[in-house]
């Protein structure tokens, strides 16, 4: 029997709204997060959280003031998740509580405004500018753990846009090893000009909306969000858990999936050993899907190879957009609240599945009991994480 | 938490290589006043050397002294990265384009751009399929590597896992808030058991972390955040007991080096 690792608390904030209840709102009511209107090219739509939705930082962290931190602020208020946190560091002490975080450009945003401010090329950054406790991708976990009163092992993940799935690994990890007892897991990642430029001159950027695996699929639309869950050792029968989860790297390109897939179909296989369970017993799959053709082509290539042409699988980027680094942190939690609530969701905006896909995708949200997940995350770097929730049997 | 110290690799100002180093750390001497050299990775084909940056070459320069070639790598070999800052050159350019009126930043520097940009070169390097992460915890990121890697191989199938911690010199725009004058890069791998010096590491609070002996080193582990490994790679250097203190977010990361057998 693997060690499993229940979720006891979990709070999200994305462009669909914040907590449990606006998300699953805005998702029963196939409400898309994405609209235009976003700084960088123009007409891209992008799913932006709003503005009254980010949260203000405490007075004493002001030097960590940014967009990404206003951001995970808002994360660690929504639904109550840092009381429960406070409860269970009040039991298990503060050294027994880790943070493994995800980010992909963290707060890049300060540095990209704080360029633009400089009169000349060649002139420098001012001394004081905040680098460390903005943008510096560790002062995410340096934020997250501070604000919590955390004293066990931490650190930010910064593997493009798998981040923070693989957040989660490296937590249970942790656990295993006996560093700590309960590990704050998540990411946040926010918009930036360096993101929504990089994706537009690769190519990659949608004309409107996205529509992961849609005959007519043109893009990706980048969105932001925070995502954060408290890992601990799960005993039988604790509700929803971290069964298992399945890295790889393709080798193949720094940012175009390998052809056949198989770097994608290595963590997807590893991912069922390492929760000791059978490809049948897969009852829904959240796929990245971010909607470019190549991606979402090789993405449906190897869940086809590995877990067989039957099983449902929706892809949740047409309501929240793409979020980079809390992707894979957002994707997870949205396939525990499709567990919790009974629901396989569906791919927004995408009318007319590709024929050329052999896979079951679902356009809609469909009622159905589900007992075990996959949710994929892939990266730049050819980085691949897929993670298996489920009940802790 | 145990593990063995199999290979070490090293790329720093005066210290061009680990056989360099090691000679060097183990007289107790100082590195000479000289600029790192910059590093061309062999481990890259030709077309990805091209597309590389200045840092994935100084880092795959230090993966390359312990796995030399690519037949040299288990093909799912897990790998970690550590880095405080990633590329600066690269966030350099990419931040004046984005500030110009037409703020159109280049595929390929996009690309280059994320964080573990080293670890996907190595992997296409040396077509190694293996788990891959990517970790910063600001200056203290090469003790979270090594907390990382040590627990891969502590915890999981793979009875190894290779450790690669890189930081770069500031480029001219970054000198003033973030000044680091020498580029340094270090490779352990560890294995489970085996030949090697053993460690044993475990996790303390707050405290002080080991000084390096001599002002020239002791100035460049406070400079570069992946020259915070240089106690440990003294202690290696050494080859005696010994225990070494890394400052690590929460505390400190303890390692123990044991009498190699």
């Amino acid at each position: 029997m693997r060690a499993r690792y229940a979720i006891t608390a979990s709070a999200m904030v994305s462009a669909l709204g914040s907590g449990r209840a606006a998300t699953l709102d805005a998702l029963h009511a196939g409400r898309t997060g994405l609209a235009p209107g976003a700084p960088g090219p123009p007409g891209l739509h992008v799913g932006q959280v709003r503005a009254d939705a980010l949260a203000a930082l405490p007075p004493s962290w002001q030097a960590y003031d940014c967009r990404n931190h206003r951001l995970a602020e808002a994360g660690l208020q929504a639904d109550g998740f840092g009381e429960h946190v406070a409860a269970v560091v009040g039991r298990l002490g503060a050294d027994r509580v880790g943070t493994f975080v995800g980010t992909s450009t963290s707060g890049i945003r300060e540095t990209e405004q704080a360029y633009a401010a400089l009169d000349d090329t060649g002139a420098q950054l001012p001394p004081d500018f905040p680098l460390r406790t903005t943008h510096r991708l560790s002062a995410l976990a340096d934020y997250v753990h501070g604000r919590l009163g955390l004293a066990g092992p931490a650190a930010t993940i910064s593997t493009a846009c798998s981040s923070s799935a693989k957040a989660f690994a490296q937590a249970a990890r942790a656990i295993d090893a006996g560093l700590c007892d309960a590990v704050v897991v998540g990411g946040v990642d926010s918009l930036c000009l360096t993101t929504l430029h990089g994706f537009h001159a690769l190519e990659l950027t949608a004309s409107g909306p996205c529509r992961p695996f849609d005959a007519v699929r043109d893009g990706m639309c980048v969105g932001e969000a925070a995502a954060f869950a408290l890992l601990q050792r799960a005993p039988a029968g604790s509700g929803v858990a971290l069964l298992g989860w399945g890295e790889s790297t393709d080798a193949h390109h720094m940012s175009t999936p390998h052809p056949q897939a198989r770097g994608a179909r290595l963590a997807i296989r590893a991912a069922l050993h390492h929760a000791g369970i059978e490809a049948r017993a897969v009852d829904y799959v959240n796929a990245h899907a971010t909607g470019t053709p190549i991606n979402d082509r090789a993405e449906a290539l190897a869940i086809h190879a590995e877990l067989g042409p039957g099983v449902p699988v929706g892809g949740t980027k047409g309501w929240t957009g793409h979020t980079l680094g809390a992707a894979g942190a957002l994707e997870a939690l949205l396939a525990v609240l499709g567990l919790e609530e009974g629901l396989a969701l569906g791919t927004l905006n995408t009318a007319r599945v590709d024929p050329e896909l052999d896979c079951n995708v679902l356009r809609s949200t469909t009622p159905r009991a589900l007992e075990r997940v996959l949710s994929n995350s892939f990266g730049f770097g050819g980085n691949n994480c897929t993670l298996v929730l489920g009940r802790a049997a | 938490m145990r593990a063995v110290v199999r290979g070490v690799g090293l790329t720093g100002p005066g210290l061009p290589d680990w056989a360099h180093a090691r000679a060097c750390l183990a007289r107790g001497g100082s590195a000479a006043a000289q600029a790192t050299a910059r590093p061309r990775s062999a481990l890259l084909a030709r077309a990805e050397a091209r597309r590389a940056t200045g840092l994935v070459h100084l880092a795959l320069a230090s993966a390359e002294q312990v796995l030399p070639a690519p037949a040299d790598v288990p093909a799912d070999l897990p790998v970690v990265f550590a880095s405080a800052d990633g590329d600066l050159d690269i966030l350099e350019r990419n931040c004046a384009t984005l500030a110009e009126p037409e703020p159109w930043i280049s595929p390929n520097r996009f690309h280059n751009s994320v964080h573990n940009a080293p670890s996907g070169y190595w992997s296409i390097a040396t077509g190694c399929r293996g788990p891959s992460t990517t970790l910063c915890a600001g200056d203290e990121s090469f003790a979270a590597g090594l907390l990382e890697a040590a627990t891969e191989v502590a915890t999981t199938d793979s009875d190894a896992c290779l450790l690669v911690a890189c930081d770069p010199a500031s480029p001219p725009s970054l000198a003033g808030c973030r000044p680091v004058p020498d580029p340094f890069a270090v490779a352990l791998l560890l294995g489970r058991d085996g030949p090697g010096t053993p460690l044993r590491l475990g996790l303390e609070g707050a405290g002080a972390d080991t000084p390096c002996a001599g002002a020239r080193l002791e100035a460049l582990r406070t400079a570069n955040p992946a020259a915070r490994s240089l106690p440990l790679l003294a202690a290696l250097a050494a080859a005696t007991p010994a225990s070494v203190r890394l400052a690590r977010p929460g505390g400190r990361l303890r390692v123990d080096l044991e009498a190699t057998p």
